[in-house]
């Protein structure tokens, strides 16, 4: 489905010899992606903790300038457009919303219309059929009046995706959106999501902890390991075994999910500490 | 739903009752029924008791004088009425000339201070953040007091020896002095506390507690080492002290500008504060350009800051406590909480300073004193909120 709405030319993201350090201690947390996204994908990212996933994913928003290569977007380098013109194309999620004073959930949501008003006007209509229609997609309308700090975790996730798509985004990033959330949680956020994508030709790249949902949720995984790109392609390939020995070890095993048909990962073995002590020799 | 004692005072969950503490429960209820409280009459009910503040602290001193003549003097003198004069020349000249100048002077003060706070509260995403703890206001009288020390000696007259009595640049000196050491300031705070993208409370703190100390202790130098400030020990000694040092017109004419241009700024600046509550990274995503941003704001509140130490010297606390009382009624919105904070500032100010010159009648104490008696306890509640909420 992705491949019919594919356009050619410099349309999306193109990374070309990418680096990129952290910005405390100096030391690269990529070196040298090279990698293309092209608008209508769902494109997740995977790989072992510090492997440069949240790196990449700021890259793509603007938030980190590269030290090497470049970033384009639509052909022109990232750094050559304007904040807020990029702030209307692009949203981006941080892993967890942690808003500095207490706030409610409606003042909370207003705020990715910022990009989006005038220095001195307040909400015109379109703002308020913005924000109500992101509370409405993420099923938070009940919580308008409430404070962020008030809600579960779950919420709290949902709350924060509905400020990102009152933001009316081409481009959605998402960094872990669901590692603090429970299955239940986690299915029901990346369903609002999905919908989009589907809908509305949102364009997603989403950093995930949990391989299994990565394989789920997109129709691409990026592998990163070490700063590089180490597998790129749909979840069969790019999870296959001899790329999660080379990132993870030999500690998973590929299946088939029984009802859905891609690829999951399961752990290769039990703990050592729950097996009778002659196998753990 | 099913939780034994419901209790009609605390309709929240048991999440929010922790969140929920003394001045807030009213705020919280209404929310809770849905009734949050509209900017519009907040800032008719805070408007209005600035009037009030005002007539009052006019009406108010050696001499009382009823109100209807305060009103009817300033009235006619604004050209709204043209009354009958049923009053003395003496009565005329004491509210016009003497009492009125220096009443709107604490106003502009408290405006200023309480606006300055909001800002530093915003951009450090800290609500410890105000310009007499982070040491801002410090420098502001710093450079004031250098300015005195090096300026003209024909500007420094002993009664109103801020008051420009010179045209031009010679009434400028003074305060364009306190703004570059408030502006200095605020830039070299903010450079110290910054850790990564963001600012731990203790950091914050400790930066500005050192920051300000030594420039305290600079300006005492100064006022100690020079002969020609020691004569004046007293008198400069009461203004650092925080009080308001307005006795004319004329210190208006330079301050008063200076001060609506920056609460205009400051509103300006609210659009690309909101979003810092998220962080600065957050803020860029949803289109802020957070570095102009923050350039802009340390200059606004160290520029408003600098213009309450030359209108009232050292007065603490107003910008801590003012935008955390009204912060409650208003949210975190700075276009809902600066407008507030302009009028409550000032209303707050005014009744200070009214208090200031009541308490030990005929003695007046500087504000500042009172502030600080007021507002140290009051810090120490807000440190031990902003401690558990990090």
């Amino acid at each position: 489905m992705a491949e019919a709405t594919r356009v050619h030319g410099p349309r999306g993201f193109r990374l070309e010899g990418v680096a990129a350090t952290y910005d405390t201690s100096g030391a690269e947390a990529l070196c040298g992606v090279s990698l293309t996204i092209e608008p209508g994908e769902f494109v997740a990212v995977v790989g072992p903790n510090g492997a440069g996933k949240s790196t990449l994913l700021q890259l793509l928003a603007g938030l980190v300038e590269p030290s090497r290569g470049t970033v384009t977007l639509d052909g022109v380098a990232l750094r050559d457009h304007r904040r807020r013109d990029l702030a209307r194309r692009i949203a981006w999620l941080p892993q967890r919303l942690e808003p500095a004073f207490d706030i409610t959930v409606a003042d909370l949501v207003a705020l990715g219309r910022t990009a989006h008003r005038s220095l001195w006007g307040g909400d015109d209509d379109a703002d308020r059929r913005a924000i109500d229609g992101a509370l409405a997609a993420t099923d938070t309308t009940e919580f308008r009046g409430r404070l962020v700090q008030e809600l579960s975790g779950g919420e709290r996730q949902r709350v924060a995706l509905a400020m990102s798509l009152a933001q009316a985004p081409e481009v959605l990033l998402l960094d872990e959106p669901t590692t603090h959330l429970d299955p239940a949680h986690a299915q029901g956020l990346l369903d609002v999501v999905a919908r989009k994508h589907l809908d509305e030709g949102l364009t997603v790249v989403a950093v995930f902890h949990d391989l299994n949902l990565a394989a789920l949720a997109a129709g691409r995984v990026v592998v990163i390991n070490d700063g590089l790109v180490v597998a790129d392609g749909p979840p069969a390939l790019a999870l296959a075994p001899s790329v999660l020995a080379q990132t993870f070890g030999p500690v998973m095993h590929t299946v088939t999910h029984p009802v859905v048909g891609v690829a999951q990962v399961l752990p290769a073995r039990a703990p050592q500490s729950v097996l009778p002590l002659e196998i753990s020799r | 739903m099913d939780r034994a004692l419901p209790s009609p005072l605390f309709p929240g969950s048991d999440t929010a009752r922790r969140h929920v503490s003394w001045p807030t429960r009213p705020i919280q209820i209404l929310r809770r029924l849905g009734l949050a409280f509209p900017t519009v009459s907040l800032v008719v009910v805070l408007c209005t008791g600035l009037v009030g503040a005002v007539v009052a602290g006019v009406a108010w001193g050696a001499v009382v004088i009823p109100t209807h003549v305060v009103v009817g003097v300033i009235s006619n003198h604004l050209g709204l009425t043209t009354m009958a004069a049923t009053w003395s020349p003496a009565q005329d000249a004491i509210v016009w000339q003497v009492r009125f100048p220096r009443v709107l002077g604490a106003a502009l003060a408290g405006s200023a201070l309480a606006t300055s706070g909001a800002l530093f509260q915003g951009l450090f995403r800290n609500p410890m953040a105000d310009p007499f703890v982070l040491g801002i206001s410090s420098g502001a009288a710093f450079g004031a007091t250098l300015a005195l020390l090096v300026g003209p000696a024909a500007g420094f007259v002993a009664v109103g020896f801020l008051a420009p009595t010179a045209a031009g640049v010679q009434a400028m000196f003074v305060p364009a002095a306190g703004a570059v050491g408030a502006v200095a300031t605020a830039f070299v705070v903010f450079r110290i506390s910054r850790r990564g993208a963001g600012f731990l409370l203790t950091d914050l703190l400790l930066a500005g507690f050192a920051v300000g100390s030594m420039l305290t202790a600079a300006t005492t130098a100064v006022l100690v080492l020079n002969d020609q400030m020691a004569v004046r020990l007293r008198l400069v000694f009461s203004w650092l002290a925080g009080g308001i040092a307005v006795n004319g017109w004329g210190h208006l004419a330079v301050a008063a500008p200076v001060v609506l241009i920056g609460l205009g700024v400051a509103y300006a600046l609210a659009h690309w504060l909101d979003p810092l509550v998220l962080g600065e990274a957050g803020a860029a995503s949803v289109g802020v350009p957070v570095a102009m941003t923050i350039r802009v704001t340390l200059a606004t509140g160290a520029i408003l800051a600098a213009s309450a130490v030359t209108l009232g010297g050292l007065i603490g606390f107003v910008g801590l406590l003012v935008p955390h009382m009204l912060r409650r009624l208003t949210g975190p919105s700075n276009r809902r909480l600066l407008p507030a904070c302009a009028f409550g500032g000032g209303a707050f100010l005014v009744t200070a300073d009214l208090l200031a010159r009541y308490v030990l009648a005929p003695v007046e104490l500087p504000v500042g004193i009172l502030t600080a008696m007021v507002g140290g306890p009051a810090f120490l509640v807000i440190l031990r909120r902003a401690r558990r909420a990090s």
